[in-house]
């Protein structure tokens, strides 16, 4: 009993505020509720109806074409920036600064910042790219380039992930490529055979961190999207975009919470094939 | 012993939910008196400068007078925080919704008190004073549950030096839908490369815009409680802006437009000639070097002149507020106070939503003919159902579509319609 007393503030708080909640919203998800009033028992109404929306469909399918490119460039690009800033080079730790820093500037700001670089005519990303007589992409304008340009906005806050492989980095013994260069290995049979299996368990972490993230990717394209609208041509129009308009503009919360709940299992199916495969791919030292 | 320990703490955790929720829940104070002077908390969505304005204000015009009402005011809410405070247990005793559209979904789900009491007992002082467009944005079938609160309207802002340089004239801008497209041809540079550096009319780019134009065509966007959103008047709309874009390419168009953001409006930037945006910007504008000048938006019909949308910023009192008498002083007197009116209007670049002399109100030319547009016969609330907002994203999708995925514009009204037919059912 001493012991639950003791664990009872964050047993109550789990109760209370996770767990609950959560049991709720798969209550409400089968309801007609507004917020207000009683729950109307519909069934799977709900989900029958989301089965008809279109919007709901292009949110779907956005959110998924999102996820399947930003989960796989994000692992690629936080490991080669880690590798390249793992090597001891003068001014390192300003150069781990500068990738780090986008990770902390809020998202809002990180829009503001990439709308006025990606302006199609008077944006610095144009300017540059006719400086070099390149083509300039309609960044913003064009439905396939404007998830471009949200992807390109998440790539640039990936310092966090980079901090990761820099620690599991510099926890590899450096006993194992000392081996490997008497053995005479090449630079990418190192990478391969040592750095990257040990990279693998943080690779995982972030693979399931992505695939959440990804799936709860809301500020940036409700920004650039204009303010939830999805522009252009509902290129932008993201899966929790479209779960936060039903629950607080449309007053929709059991529709939300059926939204919610598919989520939620297509999360959690991605993230146990993830750890049901990974003893495949991950190694752990022993 | 173990099992009446256990009963022991669950006895006191009930006993501690109990005494919480009795703090947090509370009865009304009514009035309250000069010993016992009672709070009452406003939550509004303004952001600080506008907040602070508030809290001046409240303070010249409010407090002199009711010393035994505090109020606290709280801001920078938006509509989830609003929502998710009226759905529990610790309202606020007033809330300012940052839409006009919301309060109707509101009052429908019972969220918000029924004023029609207290909108009788000075139904004779907004009769007389208050602007009737935006008092529809608080009624339904009969039933009256917001106030006006400083309201905004929306007309075609211009660039009276962009006039003089195409040879037009900036004193007479263009009155008619045939006129401004002539003007607009002539006030549109494109480059050697067929990119545009000049437009002369800004083409439709969200609901607001849209929804704004309609009106001109004559739209009234609504058949009583029913969505009227693919009639002729609508689809006219689109279809004459759509096409003077499509004759610049549409993709010529979308580079030029895309990029700027509120922060950086081409029209500041000298870059747009003419385009349709709200009051708020006539204040705003100044800061900018433009020589502008703002018209109502020119009508496809001379029945249809002066056509505008007027919004407010609505009081409503939820029905969990704990103190609704003082809640419900406090709401009359913030919509029947003409002095407040005028002077909190030039501070958030509103306008008044009393009307007769307001001598707090600015007299700056572009705000004041707003202000009078906005008592037009052809100024309304452009669609007071509870299902607004839905209708005003529904409007914006159809933009889209028309504009960045090339989608006819009687098909994409169509599905609209579908769409919002479907979902109003609930509401009629």
């Amino acid at each position: 009993m001493i012991g639950l007393a003791f664990l009872s503030p964050w047993l109550l708080g789990f109760l209370a505020f996770t767990l609950y909640p959560v049991l709720a919203t798969l209550y409400y998800s089968f309801t007609d509720y507004s917020l207000f009033g009683t729950p109307q028992w519909v069934g799977l109404d709900n989900y029958r109806e989301l089965t008809h929306d279109s919007t709901f469909v292009q949110a779907f399918t956005n959110t998924l074409v999102f996820t399947a490119l930003v989960v796989p460039l994000s692992i690629v690009l936080a490991i080669s920036l880690a590798l390249l800033l793992h090597r001891p080079a003068r001014g390192l730790a300003a150069y781990r600064t500068i990738i780090f820093a986008p990770s902390i500037v809020p998202a809002a700001a990180t829009a503001a910042i990439w709308m006025w670089l990606l302006n199609p005519q008077f944006g610095l990303v144009n300017g540059a790219l006719r400086l070099f007589g390149a083509p300039t992409p309609p960044w913003l304008s064009d439905p396939d380039w404007a998830k471009v340009s949200v992807l390109l906005m998440s790539l640039w806050m990936i310092g966090s992930d980079m901090l990761l492989y820099l620690a599991a980095l510099q926890d590899i013994p450096v006993d194992y490529y000392e081996a490997a260069a008497i053995d005479g290995a090449s630079a990418w049979q190192r990478l391969r055979s040592i750095t990257l299996p040990h990279l693998t368990p943080v690779m995982l972490f972030q693979l399931i961190n992505a695939l959440i993230w990804s799936f709860q990717y809301f500020s940036i394209p409700y920004i650039v999207g204009q303010q939830g609208q999805g522009k252009p041509a509902g290129s932008l129009n993201f899966y929790a975009v479209y779960l936060y308009k039903n629950a607080f503009s449309y007053l929709k919360m059991g529709y939300a919470s059926a939204m919610a709940w598919i989520m939620f299992i297509v999360v959690m199916a991605l993230t146990i094939i993830a750890i049901r495969t990974s003893n495949r791919w991950v190694h752990y030292a022993k | 012993m173990p099992r009446k320990r256990a009963r022991g703490l669950l006895a006191a955790l009930v006993a501690t939910t109990t005494v919480l929720a009795g703090c947090s829940a509370g009865g009304d104070a009514g009035l309250g008196t000069a010993d016992k002077p009672v709070t009452i908390t406003l939550w509004e969505g303004f952001a600080d400068g506008e907040t602070t304005a508030l809290r001046d204000m409240i303070a010249k015009y409010w407090t002199p007078t009711h010393p035994n009402i505090k109020v606290e005011v709280v801001g920078d809410k938006n509509a989830q925080a609003m929502l998710t405070a009226m759905s529990g247990g610790d309202a606020p005793d007033v809330v300012m919704s940052t839409d006009s559209e919301s309060p109707a979904l509101w009052f429908h789900n019972n969220a918000i008190l029924d004023l029609s009491d207290l909108a009788a007992e000075i139904k004779g002082d907004l009769d007389a004073k208050a602007v009737p467009a935006a008092r529809a944005w608080g009624e339904q079938n009969g039933k009256v549950f917001a106030l006006p609160f400083v309201d905004y309207d929306w007309g075609v802002f211009y660039n009276k030096e962009l006039f003089k340089q195409a040879g037009l004239d900036p004193d007479k801008p263009p009155a008619t839908i045939t006129e401004l497209e002539a003007a607009a041809r002539k006030l549109t540079k494109v480059d050697a490369g067929g990119n545009i550096t000049q437009l002369g009319w800004l083409p439709l780019h969200d609901e607001w815009s849209a929804i704004n134009l309609g009106m001109a065509f004559g739209a009234t966007f609504v058949d009583g409680n029913k969505p009227a959103i693919s009639q002729p008047a609508v689809r006219d709309a689109i279809t004459w802006d759509a096409n003077l874009a499509r004759s610049y390419d549409l993709k010529k168009v979308a580079a030029f437009t895309s990029g700027f953001t509120k922060g950086d409006n081409p029209f500041a930037l000298g870059k747009v000639a003419m385009y349709i945006d709200g009051c708020w910007q006539a204040t705003m504008l100044k800061d900018s070097k433009i020589d502008f000048g703002v018209m109502s938006i020119p009508a496809s019909d001379p029945a249809h002149a002066g056509a505008t949308d007027v919004g407010t910023n609505p009081i409503v009192i939820p029905r969990a507020a704990h103190n609704q008498k003082a809640a419900k002083e406090f709401a009359k007197f913030m919509t029947l106070n003409a002095d407040l009116a005028g002077d909190f209007s030039n501070k958030i670049s509103n306008l008044p939503h009393l009307t007769g002399p307001l001598t707090t109100f600015t007299t700056d030319g572009p705000t004041k003919f707003l202000a009078t547009l906005s008592t037009s016969k052809n100024a309304r609330a452009w669609a007071p159902v509870p299902y607004a907002r839905m209708y005003a994203d529904q409007l914006a999708a159809v933009v889209d579509q028309v504009y960045n995925g090339g989608a006819d514009v009687g098909q994409a009204l169509d599905k609209a319609q579908q769409t919002l037919t479907d979902q109003a059912k609930q509401f009629q």
